[in-house]
């Protein structure tokens, strides 16, 4: 089977070129298709730049569910609705593809996590107030399983804070205004939320992990699961100091941006000095081989009471979920660069008694 | 003056004297950032408006190594000294890193509240005598980072005295120092690094900070050039933070 080409080393003209023959078995996509990666960005491309909204009757399967922070989005019928509320509220939306991380699954179809960078202009009303006129950037994965032409179903997480705040708005208000309209509206904690943090909670527990972490470039998925489960679940805090290069850049919720060792570590000195009984699931992992090292997305889930005030203002007592999705570039044996996306205007507005 | 040996060196004089910015089309990835004390761009069409918004200026290069560049850059009377940095990825620039000590302030961008301790895992542990460094630093370049560590984490001023670094230790008293990268050409070694601190207005001061030095017969090194935004971090002292603890 040909390699298949990432993002890394072509730009975007050699990606959306056509590709040629097929350089990899994709039964039931379309022909314009060669391989999985250029399934995802040209499909975004078309969709999304090329403002083809019908083209995701094509590529969506009908009963679609798609995944995010505020609740299940069922059937293609929303999701053609909801790129269309986004374009009119961002008509000049770029997708520039970071990664797509990918793996092939059984019978042709295929597990993809792709990270964007988009850059917009503000010029119509969004979810998050009336038009600002701003220009912005933000980041959004989306994890898709996809077979026979079509996401069948998608894990999508964007940084709801960084686009408030980039706009001018602050995320907590928002939030506060959502939970109202949320209590106004007589719904209690969603059921959906209810199952998924309960299904976090009630995960199995794991020993004590006193050996090595595993080595991320022989098997990225134990890295993984071991690091989180280390860290969150055993607050091994200090295992950052085996697995992140002392360099390491680290983007996360609300375009934070921490350096090296002593901040990575207090980011999960507060997300559980935030959730005091957090606890984490680890709900994929996929990797592929780049330039010296390799790419690993993981999609994670956090459930915990919001009983402490690091991040996120004075203890609630709310039980919150968070829904996430980390990727990281591994050099060396050790993280080099980590973007991890969940929507902080969710988590407040269930810490607002939301959701 | 130098010669232009470099393509990184030729670009700069083309996109700061000649306002060839649409070379950037063929010299950077189309999902290229760019990093400075005041903000990360992100995308070749961002870093271009930023190129478009600071006009036409005089430059000259002052040391080429090639992925990194040392030059001045002169408005009218105006000079100042910068240093760039970049990472390619197929000979297409992927990631650059400025800094540049132009002496004008701007309002800094409003910043989460820091988090994390600034020596990690060191408790009451003094410096050691080795500096932490990234996977990948070239060798040649270990004694310099060990030393300066040694002088400027280990507060060993007797290795390497400046008033930029009384300065910044004055301010930030807890100020520490991680080097980040390394390019050695020949007899000289450039050292890209960040310094850490906690200043009394309650801010946490995060600069990035780039010095040349040559290597002497004596196989010491001699500093040639420190260059930090002086601006950046006056400006960071009045920043504001972002709260998310209340509407």
């Amino acid at each position: 089977m040909a390699a298949i080409p990432n993002v890394g080393g072509r730009d975007i003209a050699e990606i959306l070129a056509p590709q040629g023959s097929r350089r990899q078995p994709m039964p039931g996509f379309g022909e314009e298709y060669s391989d999985i990666v250029d399934y995802i960005l040209r499909c975004t491309h078309r969709i999304w730049e090329q403002k083809d909204l019908g083209l995701i009757a094509t590529h969506y399967a009908p009963d679609i569910r798609v995944h995010t922070m505020t609740g299940p989005v069922d059937g293609v019928g929303g999701v053609i609705a909801g790129t269309a509320r986004t374009l009119s509220a961002f008509p000049d939306r770029t997708l520039t593809g970071e990664v797509v991380i990918w793996s092939a699954q059984s019978e042709g179809a295929y597990f993809s996590s792709h990270r964007i960078t988009s850059a917009a202009t503000n010029l119509g009303p969004s979810e998050l107030g009336p038009p600002t006129g701003k220009r912005i950037s933000f980041t959004t994965i989306a994890d898709c399983l996809c077979r026979e032409n079509r996401i069948a179903e998608e894990w999508l997480v964007r940084d709801y804070s960084a686009m408030a705040l980039a706009l001018g708005y602050r995320p907590r208000t928002l939030a506060a205004t959502q939970a109202a309209a949320d209590r106004a509206a007589g719904k209690g904690r969603a059921k959906w939320r209810v199952e998924a943090m309960n299904r976090v909670a009630d995960s199995a527990r794991t020993p004590f992990p006193g050996g090595s972490i595993p080595d991320p470039h022989r098997d990225p998925s134990a890295f993984a699961l071991d690091f989180f489960d280390r860290v969150v679940n055993h607050r091994r805090l200090a295992a950052v100091r085996d697995s992140y290069c002392p360099a390491a850049h680290w983007t996360g919720p609300g375009a934070r941006r921490l350096f090296g060792w002593g901040e990575i570590t207090g980011w999960f000195t507060a997300l559980i000095g935030s959730f005091g009984d957090a606890r984490i699931t680890v709900d994929s992992t996929t990797a592929v081989e780049g330039p010296g090292g390799h790419d690993i997305a993981v999609r994670w889930s956090l459930a915990g009471t919001h009983d402490g005030s690091a991040l996120y203002g004075a203890p609630s007592q709310e039980r919150a979920y968070i829904l996430a999705v980390t990727h990281w570039r591994v050099l060396g044996g050790r993280i080099a660069e980590e973007t991890t996306v969940f929507d902080e205007v969710a988590l407040l507005r269930q810490i607002e008694g939301g959701l | 003056m130098i010669q232009l040996t470099s393509d990184l060196a030729e670009l700069e004089i083309a996109l700061r004297c000649h306002l060839e910015y649409a070379r950037l089309a063929d010299t950077h990835t189309q999902r290229s950032s760019l990093e400075d004390n005041w903000e990360v761009v992100k995308g070749r069409e961002q870093i271009l408006a930023r190129w478009v918004a600071q006009g036409r200026k005089e430059a000259a290069i002052t040391a080429d190594l090639g992925e990194m560049l040392a030059f001045t850059v002169s408005e009218g009377e105006h000079r100042w000294p910068g240093h760039r940095w970049v990472t390619r990825e197929h000979g297409r620039i992927l990631r650059e890193t400025v800094i540049e000590d132009r002496g004008v302030e701007r309002e800094a961008q409003a910043e989460h509240p820091p988090l994390g301790e600034l020596r990690a895992g060191k408790g009451q542990l003094p410096a050691s005598d080795t500096a932490i460094l990234p996977a990948g630093f070239p060798e040649a370049a270990r004694p310099l980072a060990n030393r300066l560590h040694c002088a400027w984490n280990g507060r060993a001023f007797d290795l390497f005295s400046a008033d930029w670094l009384t300065s910044i230790v004055t301010a930030l008293p807890d100020a520490t120092f991680y080097f980040e990268r390394a390019v050695v050409a020949e007899d000289r070694v450039a050292l890209l690094w960040r310094v850490f601190g906690h200043h009394a207005s309650g801010r946490r001061i995060r600069l990035i900070g780039s010095g040349l030095f040559t290597a002497t017969p004596a196989g010491e090194f001699r500093c040639d050039e420190i260059v930090l935004d002086q601006a950046a971090f006056r400006a960071q002292m009045n920043k504001p933070m972002i709260d998310y603890s209340k509407p």
